[in-house]
């Protein structure tokens, strides 16, 4: 694209949406899930939306393409792409936009693909459903019509649909080569040329006007380029195409992966080619929503990276929904905070987090895990230390603790193998892990999935036996625990789960689900379990009216708060909470963090905090463990795997947080 | 980007003047007030999952025509004697296929006997065979497939290899040959216990899936945790967790059991011929279809209202516990 055109649009708002209401009809009346929400997207530019759920950030989105879930639909307000009013669309209308002018990249990879599809059928039917599949006459006149517009001199990128074909590849570097060592390069340069072309240069890939390009940028005659370009980029078939997609989606091997079903793929495998179908028909506008959170943080900034490229080189636009303000302050130009359906603060990205202005988005800057620098420090330690430099005080109060702090469960050898399906060999889950959790401190196990981090606490917890290796708590070996030593085991030693919605048991009140763990161990009468019950849920800082409703009818984070209220009840020594914040909202995760470590900080306990999230690492834990493979890679105190990781991976995922390199001012 | 003092920031946004419609821009705050994290709506009466099936249940009209049905049902199989005066082993031959009269609305059958009175008198053994069949199912299948469910591994290969065993005979079959053994037997039981032993198969199959699905949900790891034992867990949480499926199957089959018993008394190996039933009088009123429809009519339109009734209440219960809709 070149400048002119750039300014000439960008002069104009692609997607422009002003005043949007959006409603949905339930039984109990209509319920309004927008109000008021206004922003613009200019073409080539990324637009963030953030919000907690239910915000209304997804809906604003989807009522851009006419994709609202069940009974939603727009009451107000206008939506213009580039200057035509589309709110009143009727579906069909919506179906001639979908796809060609605004592609989707749904949210979650692993339900968004057909599993009885190949991927290529999939990728195909995006390109066929928009109208983009070149069939071959149509190809041949495309190629005339080029040939002359080329001839006229009239030369440009954008409407030429011919692409490398397979059956030309050959022919195509071999002409390559020849012009390269002609042009006057020695053998080597030509053939570094030559290995960076077959990467490019996969069928389907590249355009007959960037393979003249590209032989141009190696010192290749003009004239000589083109006539490579315009006999041997005759146009690809529709595998060819296929193919091209999806390697330009970053998917390695792409004519192999397009015969595979969905189920052969790795959740970030999946989204490559979800993107491949998104960007299939060249659409002017994408929307991303939260195209990465359900994947590993590495993986998530490796496809975002890609996704970054990919719309830069075609100029498309990207509306991106996410939840983390990190990671669209890193990503987009223009962010869009959403509060309870309506807009509450945008701008420029650094302006706003730098110098957030509404209450709501100062609250999201403060509690962004991703942005957060040091350790939550407890309200307690807050108090003490009112006028002291805060993270002198706790890397004081940090040193003061770790050497009055005795090892409370230690891990030794750690070994777990389990059985595959129709395989021989064993799968090591967990190969060969020791580290030590110290009286009172947090210790993280860090890793992203399948690393074997769950498997290792839920041995810890003894819930799985180790194939070899021991867990002792306070010394003792807990596989030698008999039946009554396994009880008092049990007593001390409590998980907090990750899903909020499944660990508590949706039958049961909140009373009876807090109460639980006192009646199993038979603690006091009907009365005295009555107060304790008030008690916890006083610690957790929820209403004691909570007693008497439902899981259903709170929200996760309110959920989570009852479970640690639970794991609480039996006064444990250590709380293994695995994964026990990485469902929740930004806001609610901050707060339940703070009141994990006010607990932690009244009375003593120590947490093995599992998770995949190394920001919230940083800001809870004391001790780190990485794992990558079942393999422990680091061991460290949080301060020195942060300061100065050992190994590549670790780098590499404090790395891949999202704007963890964002300097904050607030005020 | 580093430095973070106001003048870097302003000469930077002059720099790259922010585009039309992309203004800095913060809403007044008085239209989104700011609320607590998370704070919990204590304006809501608390409810549990029954009592948001039972709001559900109230507002569908095909629970209520069912309900009111299956009420006037049970009424009559309990108190028979409030809605027809007459006995229903009373029979006059002078009366033989008489029309309907005054106080005998379906008039009589070839036996002289008032087709009305026996049509209510036979509500009690039709209703009775499907209840207490049900209640024998709902507790053999239960258990089996609870137990299959739970336990897995061998238990589950054996229980799911016996249930698969009785799932291949066909209902009718089994039970012609099995009340052949019992023709002399004078008691419903025999029936129910057949209709039983054919028909725990699909209750067991439908527990053995609910409780696999429930005892993958993490609060049963998170009471094991907890020290509960793995026997007791099953009965506090995985059972109340995996009813309700159980309980919509329960409800819809127990029509098909009055049918089924209907089945058999019409072969004439069901309930005793003592025992006015539906079935019974189906049975014996074939032979006159031509002759006098209506004696059949009756007791048909009877059983077929009833198993009707039945079966709607199980789809309205379906509506209502339906997992797929269920906030969990």
């Amino acid at each position: 694209m070149t400048d002119n055109e750039n300014n000439s649009k960008a002069s104009r708002p692609l997607l422009q949406v002003t005043g949007l209401q959006v409603e949905f009809t339930t039984s109990a009346g209509p319920v309004r899930a927008v109000r008021d929400s206004s922003f613009t997207v200019y073409p080539g530019q990324w637009v963030a939306i953030v919000g907690e759920s239910g915000s209304g950030k997804s809906t604003s989105a989807m009522s851009v393409i006419g994709l609202l879930p069940g009974t939603g639909h727009v009451t107000g307000g206008s939506i213009k792409l580039d200057g035509t009013e589309i709110s009143h669309y009727t579906q069909k209308q919506f179906e001639q936009i979908r796809g060609k002018r605004i592609g989707l990249v749904p949210q979650d990879p692993m339900s968004n693909l057909n599993p009885v599809w190949r991927i290529g059928t999939q990728v195909k039917e995006a390109i066929v459903a928009n109208g983009m599949d070149v069939k071959r006459e149509k190809r041949s006149e495309l190629a005339q019509k080029l040939a002359d517009s080329e001839a006229e001199g009239h030369y440009h990128g954008s409407d030429d649909e011919l692409f490398i074909g397979s059956s030309q590849l050959p022919d195509l570097m071999e002409e390559s080569r020849k012009a390269l060592l002609a042009a006057g390069k020695t053998e080597k340069q030509a053939d570094e040329a030559m290995a960076r072309f077959r990467d490019d240069w996969v069928p389907g890939s590249e355009t007959r006007w960037r393979v003249r390009e590209a032989l141009i940028a190696e010192a290749v005659e003009a004239d000589e380029a083109k006539r490579i370009a315009t006999t041997y980029v005759t146009g690809a078939t529709m595998d060819d195409r296929v193919a091209g997609l999806l390697t330009e989606a970053g998917l390695p091997d792409a004519a192999v992966r397009a015969r595979q079903y969905p189920h052969e793929f790795s959740g970030g495998m999946r989204q490559r080619a979800l993107i491949a179908i998104g960007l299939a028909a060249r659409p002017e506008l994408l929307i991303a929503d939260e195209p990465t959170s359900a994947l590993d943080v590495t993986v998530q900034k490796r496809i975002l990276d890609h996704l970054h490229y990919l719309t830069e080189s075609l100029g498309t636009a990207v509306l991106f929904i996410t939840h983390d303000l990190g990671l669209a302050a890193e990503r987009a130009q223009h962010i869009v905070v959403m509060y309870k359906g309506q807009v509450v603060e945008s701008g420029p990205s650094l302006e706003v987090l730098q110098h957030p202005q509404h209450p709501y988005t100062k609250r999201l800057v403060a509690a962004a895990p991703s942005l957060a620098s040091q350790r939550i420090i407890s309200a307690k330690r807050r108090g003490d230390a009112e006028t002291a430099d805060e993270s002198m005080d706790h890397k004081a109060a940090s040193a003061d603790t770790l050497e009055h702090a005795k090892t409370i469960i230690e891990v030794r050898d750690l070994v777990k193998e389990f059985k595959m399906p129709r395989r021989k060999e064993m799968f090591r889950a967990v190969d060969d892990v020791s580290f030590s959790v110290r009286r009172g401190t947090t210790c993280a196990i860090v890793g992203e999935s399948g690393s074997g981090k769950s498997t290792v606490a839920n041995m810890i917890l003894h819930l799985l036996e180790p194939t070899s290796g021991t867990v002792l708590y306070r010394g003792q070996d807990t596989q030698g625990f008999d039946k009554k030593q396994l009880l008092d085991f049990r007593r001390h030693v409590q998980p907090v789960f990750q899903n909020p919605y499944g660990s508590l048991d949706p039958m049961y009140s909140i009373y009876r689900s807090i109460e639980e763990p006192l009646k199993i161990h038979g603690i006091g009468d009907k009365k005295s379990r009555l107060a304790r019950v008030k008690e916890l849920l006083d610690m957790v800082e929820l209403p004691q009216s909570t007693m008497t409703r439902y899981p259903n009818e709170l929200s996760g984070g309110q959920r989570q708060r009852i479970a640690i209220a639970r794991a609480m009840a039996l006064n444990p020594d250590v709380i293994v909470c695995d994964e026990a914040v990485s469902a929740l909202d930004v806001l609610v995760q901050d707060q339940v963090l703070r009141l994990l470590n006010d607990l932690q900080a009244e009375k003593g306990l120590s947490y093995l905090f599992i998770t995949h999230d190394l920001a919230v690492v940083r800001q809870i834990a004391d001790d780190v463990v990485v794992m990558q493979h079942g393999k422990l890679v680091e061991h460290a105190t949080t301060d020195e795997v942060f300061n100065n990781p050992k190994t590549q991976y670790t780098r590499d995922l404090l790395d891949a947080i999202p704007g963890g390199r964002l300097r904050l001012g607030l005020d | 980007m580093t430095s973070q003092t106001p003048d870097t920031t302003a000469s930077q946004a002059c720099a790259s003047a922010p585009l039309a419609g992309q203004e800095r821009y913060v809403a007044p705050l008085d239209e989104t007030p700011l609320q607590q994290v998370d704070s919990i709506d204590e304006s809501q009466p608390a409810s549990s999952m029954w009592a948001e099936a039972w709001r559900t249940l109230r507002r569908n009209p095909l629970f209520i025509v069912s309900a009111v049905l299956i009420v006037l049902v049970l009424l009559v199989a309990f108190f028979p004697s409030l809605f027809a005066k007459g006995d229903p082993n009373y029979c006059d031959l002078e009366h033989s296929l008489d029309p309907a009269g005054p106080g005998h609305p379906f008039g009589y059958d070839l036996m002289g006997c008032d087709v009305y009175t026996r049509t209510v008198y036979g509500t009690r053994a039709s209703l009775s065979v499907g209840v207490l069949t049900t209640i024998l199912v709902v507790i053999v299948g239960g258990l089996i497939g609870a137990l299959a469910g739970y336990f897995g591994g061998w238990v589950d290969a054996v229980l799911s290899r016996i249930t698969d065993i009785f799932y291949a005979i066909p209902l009718l079959l089994g039970a012609i040959v099995v009340l052949q053994m019992f023709r002399t037997s004078e008691s419903i039981w025999k029936v129910v216990f057949v209709l039983a032993l054919f028909g725990w198969v699909s209750v067991a199959r439908i527990t053995r899936g609910s409780v696999m699905e429930a005892k993958n949900l993490e609060f049963n790891t998170a009471s094991e945790a907890l020290g509960l034992s793995r026997i007791k867990n099953l009965f506090r949480h995985v059972i109340p967790n995996s009813l309700a499926p159980v309980i919509v199957v329960a409800t819809t089959s127990l029509g098909t059991y009055i049918v089924s018993e209907a089945t058999l008394s019409f072969l004439g190996i069901g309930l005793p011929s003592t025992m006015v039933s539906w079935g019974g009088d189906i049975s014996a009123a074939q032979s006159l279809l031509r002759v006098a429809p209506s004696v059949l009519f009756w007791p048909s339109l009877a059983l077929a209202i009833t198993v009707l009734s039945f079966i709607m209440m199980g789809d309205a219960v379906r509506d209502a516990l339906d997992p797929k809709s269920r906030t969990l």
